[in-house]
């Protein structure tokens, strides 16, 4: 049902507590601490750089499961990117709209959950466990039936310091924004 | 339009825990049809929204509590993903 009806899934990870510990000094004033706002904003700009390849004209609407961890600091910061017209985040990430929404009621919020409930199953159980090659059959079956449309940033050991790497030092000392 | 769903999922143990974002994109026309057998699943579960969580360890609205729901598990857990 899911892997033959998506365009694109896209799962971004992070392990907290590492996440946390490496961040340099001046990113948590300057971006927060919000774990889900910081994976929410790599989701935009990796769909928004997709979309140049796939449907360079397309715009998307964005939905949430309401009440989620830290929903108001993603909303802030969605709203952030969607009004930066000054770095040309907005007209690369073309948000046209970001909403809350009950998880019953957008029935698309019920695949994400089941992507990201087998991520982290995989990497409770196989991946961290060196058993990367053994995924449960139905994990398989959806990367096999969605092959090409799955793309996944796992942000930790040398990639997560790439990707803090990719931060200026006068950002986070705040004299740019 | 796209449009795109953003789910967070969490899951730890007493030496690591790790964050998901899941952010699944469809067309228009392809949700559409998405929609259809995905709430026939739900109705037959007499489910009101898909939980992985419960489906997969056997909660709540997803109890299997009859041979017959038993069977729907395992025709659900491979028509779900692909």
């Amino acid at each position: 049902m899911i892997a033959e009806h998506v365009y694109r899934v896209l799962l971004v990870s992070f392990r907290p507590a590492e996440y946390l510990q490496a961040a340099p000094p001046g990113w948590k004033e300057q971006f927060g601490t919000s774990v889900h706002s910081i994976a929410v904003q790599l989701c935009l700009i990796s769909n928004g750089w997709w979309r140049y390849e796939h449907c360079r004209h397309e715009r998307f609407a964005y939905f949430m499961e309401i009440g989620d961890t830290d929903e108001a600091e993603v909303l802030k910061t969605v709203e952030r990117m969607r009004r930066d017209t000054k770095h040309g985040t907005a007209e690369v990430i073309r948000v046209a709209a970001f909403k809350p929404v009950e998880k019953g009621l957008a029935k698309g919020l019920e695949a994400a959950d089941f992507a990201a409930w087998h991520w982290n199953k995989y990497y409770m159980d196989k991946f961290r466990t060196e058993k990367a090659m053994e995924p449960r059959k139905d994990f398989e079956a959806f990367a096999n039936i969605a092959q090409g449309k799955v793309d996944y940033i796992f942000a930790t050991g040398e990639l997560l310091k790439y990707f803090f790497s990719l931060v200026p030092q006068s950002v986070l000392e705040g004299q740019t924004t | 339009m796209l449009k795109g769903y953003f789910d967070l999922g969490q899951k730890a143990d007493a030496s690591d825990e790790v964050l998901c974002v899941a952010c699944v994109t469809f067309k228009p026309n392809k949700y559409k049809q998405f929609l259809r057998p995905w709430k026939r699943m739900l109705t037959a579960w007499g489910a009101k929204a898909f939980h992985a969580t419960d489906f997969y360890n056997g909660c709540d609205e997803f109890k299997r509590d009859t041979p017959e729901r038993s069977v729907l598990y395992r025709e659900d857990s491979k028509r779900i993903p692909t």
